[in-house]
């Protein structure tokens, strides 16, 4: 693979904020966070260390980006392969350094080279075009949730699915899993919320709960995706939000 | 020749290496101040000043989970922190230098207590290298200058010690100790030392993080 170093030069400048110059300067590489990660705690190799997440980075600032293309597909490995961004070594760092940010960065210059991995690319690509990450159709959605609604209607027959409704006081949105594959979800979580009696709608368009682009690094498609569900909420007037796992 | 180089270390170099400290600590904060204000432009102030507060008195106090999770390096940690700066701000030989050329003094420690709590210091930072070469996967994540570091931080503890304690020649001592002293003053801003100023900054950010989500201090 070439490396196309203005890319890489520009995103590097992009992302050298005040915390990331910051924490990368101060991390003491004294272990303590290894403590909070789950990695380490089911297999305790130095690698599996949060503080190690970060070397690859430190390693393409200190060279200024001259790098060869190993470095770009360790950071890739590196940062995809063995962090999920769950912010609990910070809580056990004596600086409270926020090994997640730095990830998130470090995941940010891969898409930038586009190192992007295959299956995540295609899921955020997904999410763009349909507004959730399976691809599931307007349609299809909307034949789910009646489908549903029918069959806990036959033990709950005052169940309701309002869809689109303006100035209800929550917007349900839902991981796309749970209405391609487990649709019995779906229908427990309505049979939760109409049993709860709180006034809430759903979105015809904007339903995904997940966010591929903030999981990849890709600030720009992040912001886009979040746009689409807090515009809809802003739309419909709704109070609040409820995302799911 | 020792004088002269005492002389120098004592004088011109003990200036030299405040300044390149101080200026040097007063850069970083001002820049990480800049980036901050520059990143933050057009969004509304969501800064908690209580959640960071809160964070840093949880370090410090130590109520903080590393305290539990990591207990032996969080005593190693305290036992080599403050030693170090009652040392370096209590000691009698120290005010007395300060008095002598500021005219400014305060109340100073026993030098028996100065001892011990020096030789406490070393010992922490002999744990902390310890446990950097013998722990599996700390050694993995230890890198030469990691050591270089604490060796730096060991330098003037140890010579100043000897030339208390009157071990080998004073005055080589005592000059080592100063220059020592010196040399790690100027690194401080350059290296991860810059956690002296920096730690603060940093658990605040994080703290007034946490204190949106309303997590808790930790
Ligand atoms: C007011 C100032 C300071 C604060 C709040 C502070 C805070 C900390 C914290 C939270 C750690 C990490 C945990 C630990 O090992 O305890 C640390 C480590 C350390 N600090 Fe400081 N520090 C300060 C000043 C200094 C100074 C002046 C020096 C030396 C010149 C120093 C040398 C070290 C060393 C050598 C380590 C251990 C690094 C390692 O694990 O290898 N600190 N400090
Ligand atoms: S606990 Fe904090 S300072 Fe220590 S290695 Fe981990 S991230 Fe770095
Ligand atoms: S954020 Fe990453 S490194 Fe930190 S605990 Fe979670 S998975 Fe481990």
């Amino acid at each position: 693979m070439t490396i196309d170093t203005q890319t890489l030069s520009r995103t590097l400048a992009d992302k050298a904020g005040a915390r990331l110059e910051m924490w990368l300067s101060i991390c003491s590489r004294c272990g303590m966070c290894a403590e909070g990660c789950h990695y380490y705690a089911s297999n305790p190799r130095p690698e599996h260390v949060p503080a190690f997440r970060v070397k690859p980075l430190v390693d393409l600032y200190k060279k200024r980006g001259q790098v060869d293309a190993t470095v770009l597909e360790t950071l890739r490995d590196v940062c995809y392969g063995t962090c999920t961004m769950c912010q609990r070594c910070t809580m056990y760092c004596p600086h409270g350094i926020g090994i997640a940010a730095l990830v998130h960065a470090a995941r940010g210059v891969a898409v930038a080279m586009g190192l992007t991995p295959p299956g995540l690319a295609k899921g955020l690509e997904n999410a763009l075009e349909f507004g959730n990450n399976l691809g599931v159709t307007e349609d299809d959605f909307l034949e789910t949730v009646e489908w549903q609604l029918e069959e806990l209607q036959e033990e709950m027959p005052f169940a309701r699915a309002p869809m689109d409704k303006e100035g209800a006081e929550f917007l349900l949105t839902f991981h796309p899993r749970d209405i391609k594959f487990y649709p019995q979800n779906l229908f427990n979580y309505l049979k939760l919320y109409n049993a709860a009696g709180i006034d809430f709608t759903m979105s015809s368009k904007a339903w995904d709960s997940t966010n591929l682009g903030l999981f990849a690094g890709d600030v720009a498609k992040a912001s886009r995706l979040a746009a689409n569900v807090a515009d809809t909420a802003e739309r419909l007037k709704v109070k609040a939000l409820i995302t799911a796992e | 020749m020792i004088h002269v180089v005492y002389n120098f270390a004592v004088g011109p170099m003990v200036w030299l290496a405040f300044t390149i400290c101080i200026t040097g600590l007063a850069y970083r904060l001002i820049r990480y101040r800049r980036k901050a204000v520059a990143a933050k432009k057009g969004l509304p102030g969501d800064f908690r000043t209580t959640w960071a507060v809160r964070s840093m008195l949880y370090y410090l106090l130590p109520l903080n989970r590393t305290a539990k999770s990591s207990p032996w390096s969080t005593v190693a940690g305290f036992a080599l922190h403050i030693p170090l700066l009652v040392v370096a701000f209590f000691l009698s030989a120290h005010v007395i230098m300060l008095e002598q050329s500021w005219g400014v003094a305060w109340p100073t420690i026993p030098d028996v207590w100065a001892d011990v709590l020096t030789i406490i210091a070393l010992a922490a930072l002999g744990f902390l290298a310890l446990k950097r070469l013998l722990h599996p996967a700390l050694r993995g994540l230890t890198e030469p200058k990691d050591l270089l570091v604490l060796l730096l931080v060991a330098l003037p503890l140890l010579t100043g010690l000897a030339a208390h304690r009157q071990w080998g020649d004073y005055p080589l001592m005592l000059t080592l100790h100063v220059l020592s002293a010196n040399i790690l003053l100027m690194l401080i801003p350059f290296t991860k030392l810059s956690h002296m100023a920096l730690f603060f900054v940093s658990r605040a950010a994080t703290g007034s993080d946490f204190g949106k989500r309303q997590v808790g201090a930790w």
